[in-house]
């Protein structure tokens, strides 16, 4: 699956996909499931989309969510409409790029809080794992986000 | 932080922070971000050259944390927040 490379910059500052429709169906379907969560507001998965910029000052941190947490809704949001927009295109503008990295990182994000992910984790998946289907998901997004993000870091 | 499959280059050097400004951001190493993403996010915000990135990333990696941009509080704020879009664990405080 992963023995070519998913994302290629171009010469003319684009970026060309060539992901299998499968993947593609999974940045999809997880990126409809991310919106859904994004609009939970207490969610505890999304603890790492909002860390605290305060952590020894309660007072400043009140302020900083109460300014920062609605843009970064927003700004999500927009991101993963652009995703579901561009989803089957062939190739991404770098606008389109940034949207794509941002939604598939916190996907990540999302998915590694879920499964408890550690620094020291075996990267060998137990088939008999009751965890072992989202631990291949998972696995597949990193594989898209380091990809994408070779692509997009040469178009800096 | 991780990386599916990638070499981790040998370099390991202190970061410069400037005496005068009054606040730091600090980005803290989580077992989730991939290093590469770190690297191209510290490129893209911050305007740091490859190598630079790839120090302050490695900061981050192997001492747990680094101090990735100073200031205003008001730019300190700002800075957090588009760390925070990029999905990094930032956080901010008075200079010492």
């Amino acid at each position: 699956m992963f023995g070519r490379k998913m994302f290629t910059a171009t010469k003319d500052g684009r970026i060309k996909v060539n992901v299998d429709d499968g993947v593609l169906g999974l940045v999809g379907s997880l990126s409809d499931q991310l919106r859904e969560l994004l609009l939970v507001d207490d969610a505890d998965e999304l603890r790492r989309l909002y860390p605290t910029a305060y952590p020894d000052d309660p007072e400043r941190q009140a302020d900083f969510h109460g300014i920062v947490h609605d843009q970064l809704l927003m700004a999500r949001l927009d991101a993963i409409d652009r995703v579901e927009a561009t989803l089957h295109d062939d190739n991404l503008s770098i606008d389109d790029a940034d949207a794509w990295l941002s939604t598939i990182n916190q996907i990540r994000l999302v998915l590694g809080t879920r499964l408890d992910v550690g620094e020291d984790d075996d990267p060998i998946i137990d088939e008999d794992d009751p965890r072992a289907p989202a631990q291949v998901i998972y696995q597949v997004m990193s594989h898209v986000l380091e990809d994408l993000t070779g692509a997009r870091a040469s178009l800096l | 932080m991780t990386s599916p499959q990638v070499a981790e280059p040998n370099i390991d050097e202190d970061i410069v922070v400037e005496p005068d400004t009054p606040w730091v951001v600090l980005v803290w190493n989580d077992p989730i971000n991939l290093m590469s993403y770190v690297t191209m996010v510290f490129q893209k915000l911050f305007g740091y050259s490859l190598e630079k990135a790839t120090e302050l990333m490695l900061d981050v990696h192997n001492k747990g944390r680094a101090v990735v941009s100073t200031g205003t509080r008001e730019k300190a704020e700002a800075d957090v927040a588009r760390l925070h879009e990029h999905g990094l664990w930032a956080t901010m405080q008075k200079d010492n």
